[in-house]
């Protein structure tokens, strides 16, 4: 399993890698401190190298999460698909919920602190 | 006679006794008795006797007895003195014959007798006496006859003037003689007399003088004929000889019927109708101009052609009819319609005049005038007073003219209704004999003023009979008068009602105004002047919107209301009107149209009230809705903040406490973990106190202390704060801020824009370049506020991309710079609590320059 996880927040990205790794011992974790990276990354790699689960902040600064979502949706199919992008967000603001779970490609919205339970279920999923 | 010498003496006397010896004339003393003294030798050949069978002898012998007593006379008279010298008696010649002798006589006392000289003239005078005889003929004829004569010098000036002209022309001889004849020639016939003149004086012929006209005595001119004879060389004449005529009535009558020949030729010729002459045949022998206009044809193609010709079939029986009464001279006048042949519209009057020469009737003058035009012109006035009859008839108003003397000319049918009398018995009527019931004092006072000031005059009055309101106009002219009379009961009764009406609304407080349907106004009440400031005679007959509407009336709540009034229902809406004084006031419109029984719209009644308090309410309301709204989009930033970045570091904190009770307590991640923890912990802290401070600044918002803020002297405080963070970089600020230029403010806001400004330049710095900071004051005597402005060379952002995001709460713009995302927006926060703004430019890796406007103190 081939997790990416794009936050600005150092604190954050430690934290989800921890509580990932303690889930799930074999997952291979990239850690982004900006999309930019992150996008980066992605379109340089090989399509079938891309990952199986992004994890996905929101409020980033110069490319926040709705913009790294656009870019995303213009690259090629196998990526898209091969890829489960969840938002991984603090906010409790229900707008951002509603925005989250009818973006098409985002497959579900989960809010910080990334608990065990979520963890399961993520993987359950993919 | 003293040198007198005795031998010219002597000489002398033999010369006197020569002249006296051969003396033709008998020379003799004659002594006072009357004896003969001496006689000359003369007697022989004047009486046939020698001078001595004279001597001694009395005269008595030899003188005619009818001439004795007067020679005896004569001689006493000259014996006492008495010269004389003209003298006449006969002597009786030897042979019996008389001799006329002129004696002249003188008596010489020294001798004693008379010195006599006899002259025979008997020959003399018998010449004179012929010529006596003929001279008289000649006054005869020139005193008596009937032609002027006179005689002229060359130069035609009168030498003689008879008096047969004086009689003719009333000049008397003397006032002619010695002025110039042609001075009373007619200016036009000089030329004539002229030249007569110089034919006369190089000619012996005699010349008659063509007819010419001359000045008479009273200043008529009379016609003269002239025959002069020059006599300039006959010496018993010496002169031009004319004898004139006065020939002025043959002239004149000669002339007169040349004119009326002239006047009758014009008078046919120009005449406007068509004119022709007939011969008794019927042929035509002339036409005049009109008539070869109308045909449009030649004189030739007419003439000598039978009239009938011309002539339709269906007149030219009435022609000849008429021909032949006008040939027995009766009177011949009719109307044709369509008589020629060509030109079929028109018609004809016909009037045929018969020419009389002789006695005998020589043809028939037809003169035709077209009277198509006039008979069009009466079918057309008929018409039109049928029409105008049917419009008078039609009228609801009762309508009747007088003539001058009050008599009925015309009236319709309503008025007949009205007085309940049928017109045949009121047309020539006089008014006044109408029964005072019908037509009251009053109309006789109004009617006569109307035909006294020739203005019309309009009055309502209460018909008794018909218990009825009368609205009358009465119009005179030259004709007499004419009136209207209208039922206008229903106007007096709405109007009595609304009178009454008013007496209600004019106690009301509130403004009551009626309108026409039209909305010009018709009255209001003393609330409305009291609500206003206007009185009822400044807006009566006028539309009430333009004065009361103001600047700051809404234009869509005009238009609504402009728009709901034409519907004819009651509606109330509220508007904003502007008082005399220019004062606003909000009125509560209430408008009410009153309807007749048809249904139309008679009135307008609004009833307005002022709702100025009430709508200052809601302003007030308005403000307070504002300023919830304001808040509660602060409240959605807030909630924002909290849900983003109090949640952030809150969801850390949970992350990491789940993260230490699981992990093992010596592991590297229990220990980071617990660093972290910390940290979040302080982070959340942060958060709180910035949303302290913000929170703190918006409630002060209004309460701002506003005093005098020396820019200066804050900059150089944050500049000593940050010194040692722009020392480390080796940065560099050039501060342009006059000493003493203020703003108004809080001082600890000013602090927090610099703090904030300056700490972003440090942190945003390019690593390429120096930092350079450069903060300008300018502060303009005639504008209300400073402009600040405040730019570096650091690595700036993009415009675009940043949007409308970059003095929002905990926006970032940069990676790798520490930053929470509030500076920023405290600075706009600051800024806006002191009454200002401020703008932002910046292009990536140049620079960026805020530009802060605050207020002057």
């Amino acid at each position: 399993m081939k997790i990416f996880i794009i936050d600005d927040e150092e604190v954050s990205l430690f934290l989800s890698q921890r509580m990932l790794l303690i889930q799930e011992e074999d997952a291979e974790i990239s850690l982004f401190l900006s999309a930019e990276k992150a996008l980066k990354v992605l379109r340089e790699g090989k399509p079938e190298d891309s990952p199986d689960v992004i994890l996905l902040d929101i409020n980033m600064p110069v490319i926040d999460g709705w913009k790294f979502l656009e870019h995303f949706t213009s690259m090629e199919e196998l990526i898209q698909r091969k890829c489960s992008i969840y938002v991984l967000t603090s906010s409790l603001d229900a707008s951002d919920e509603e925005a989250v779970k009818n973006h098409p490609s985002v497959t579900s919205i989960i809010h910080k602190p990334l608990k065990i339970e979520d963890i399961k279920l993520l993987f359950s999923h993919s | 006679m003293n040198t007198f010498s005795l031998r010219e003496a002597g000489r002398s006397f033999d010369a006197w006794e020569k002249i006296i010896k051969n003396s033709l004339d008998i020379i003799c003393t004659v002594d006072r008795e009357g004896y003969f003294v001496n006689v000359n030798e003369a007697s022989k050949t004047v009486i046939g006797y020698e001078s001595g069978e004279l001597a001694g002898k009395h005269f008595q012998h030899f003188i005619h007895p009818h001439d004795l007593e007067p020679t005896k006379a004569v001689v006493r008279e000259v014996v006492k003195g008495l010269d004389t010298k003209n003298f006449r008696n006969r002597y009786i010649h030897r042979s019996g014959e008389e001799v006329l002798l002129l004696w002249s006589a003188v008596w010489s006392e020294e001798e004693e007798v008379l010195l006599c000289v006899g002259r025979d003239i008997t020959e003399q005078k018998q010449v004179r006496r012929k010529l006596r005889e003929k001279e008289e003929l000649y006054k005869a004829l020139i005193e008596h006859g009937s032609d002027m004569l006179a005689l002229f010098d060359e130069e035609l000036n009168f030498i003689f003037s008879g008096p047969s002209t004086a009689r003719e022309l009333g000049y008397e001889p003397e006032q002619l003689v010695g002025t110039n004849g042609l001075q009373y020639v007619h200016p036009e016939d000089v030329q004539k007399i002229e030249s007569s003149l110089h034919q006369l004086l190089h000619s012996q012929e005699q010349v008659k003088v063509p007819e010419f006209r001359f000045k008479d005595a009273w200043g008529g001119w009379r016609w003269m004929e002239t025959i002069g004879s020059n006599q300039l060389h006959n010496p018993a004449v010496r002169a031009i000889v004319a004898s004139s005529r006065d020939i002025t009535e043959r002239v004149e009558s000669r002339i007169e019927l040349k004119e009326g020949h002239q006047r009758f030729q014009s008078l046919f010729e120009h005449h406007l109708d068509i004119v022709l002459f007939q011969d008794r045949e019927g042929i035509i022998a002339d036409v005049n101009a009109a008539t070869l206009s109308y045909f449009k044809l030649q004189k030739e193609t007419l003439l000598n052609q039978p009239l009938s010709n011309f002539l339709s079939a269906e007149v030219v029986n009435d022609f000849k009819q008429g021909l032949r009464h006008s040939l027995e001279g009766k009177p011949v006048h009719f109307v044709s319609f369509l008589p020629f042949r060509e030109k079929k519209q028109d018609i004809f009057d016909i009037v045929k005049v018969p020419v009389v020469v002789n006695e005998v009737i020589v043809g028939v003058y037809c003169i035709f005038r077209n009277i198509t035009e006039l008979i069009h012109s009466n079918t057309t006035i008929k018409t039109q007073a049928e029409k105008l009859n049917a419009v008078l008839e039609s009228v609801t108003d009762s309508f009747f003219t007088l003539d001058r003397n009050w008599r009925f000319t015309y009236m319709n049918s309503e008025f007949e209704r009205l007085v309940g009398v049928e017109r045949k018995e009121l047309l020539g009527k006089n008014v006044w004999e109408l029964s005072q019931e019908m037509l009251g004092r009053e109309f006789y006072q109004e009617f006569h003023s109307a035909t006294e000031s020739a203005k019309a005059v309009h009055f309502e009055t209460y018909y008794k009979r018909l218990e009825k309101w009368m609205e009358v106009k009465a119009f005179p002219s030259e004709e007499g008068l004419s009136v209207f009379i209208n039922d206008i009961t229903e106007r007096m009764e709405s109007r009595q009602e609304l009178e009454k009406l008013s007496l209600v609304a004019s106690r009301t407080t509130n403004g009551v105004v009626i309108t026409n349907p039209n909305g010009f106004t018709e009255w209001v009440n003393e609330g409305f002047t009291k609500l206003t400031g206007y009185t009822f005679p400044e807006v009566e007959g006028k539309l009430l919107g333009p004065i009361l509407m103001g600047e700051e009336t809404d234009r869509t709540t005009s238009e609504r209301l402009a728009e709901r009034w034409k519907q004819n229902k009651p509606f109330s809406d509220e508007i904003l009107n502007y008082k005399k004084s220019g004062e606003k006031v909000w009125i509560w419109l209430d408008v009410t149209p009153v309807l007749d029984d048809d249904g139309e719209v008679v009135k307008v009644v609004s009833i307005q009230t002022d709702i100025t308090d009430r709508k200052e309410a809601e302003a007030l309301q308005l403000q307070m809705t504002r300023d919830l709204y304001r808040q509660n989009t602060d409240l959605q930033q807030f909630t924002y903040i909290v849900s983003h970045n109090l949640r952030s570091p809150v969801a850390n904190v949970m992350g990491l406490a789940e993260l230490l009770t699981i992990v093992d307590k010596n592991s590297e991640t229990f220990e980071t973990s617990l660093g972290y923890l910390q940290k979040g912990a302080h982070q959340l802290d942060f958060v709180l106190r910035d949303l302290n401070q913000i929170l703190t600044i918006r409630n002060k918002k209004g309460t701002t202390v506003n005093e005098k803020v020396e820019v200066r002297l804050v900059f150089q405080q944050v500049m000593a704060t940050l010194q040692e963070s722009l020392n480390d970089c080796q940065g560099e600020v050039n501060m342009i801020i006059d000493e003493g230029v203020g703003v108004r403010g809080n001082k600890a806001y000013l602090y927090s824009i610099f703090y904030n400004l300056l700490s972003n330049s440090l942190k945003y710095r390019s690593p390429d370049r120096k930092l350079k900071v450069t903060v300008k004051c300018v502060s303009r005597p005639e504008s209300e506020g400073v402009f600040i402005y405040f730019s570096d060379n650091g690595i700036g952002f993009d415009m675009q991309a940043v949007g409308d995001n970059l003095f929002k709460m905990y926006k970032r713009f940069h990676h790798h710079y520490e930053g929470r995302g509030i500076g920023l927006f405290l600075v706009k926060t600051h800024v806006e609590a002191m009454d200002g703004y401020i703008e932002v430019n910046s292009q990536q890796n140049r620079g960026t320059t805020f530009l802060i406007y605050l207020k002057k103190p």
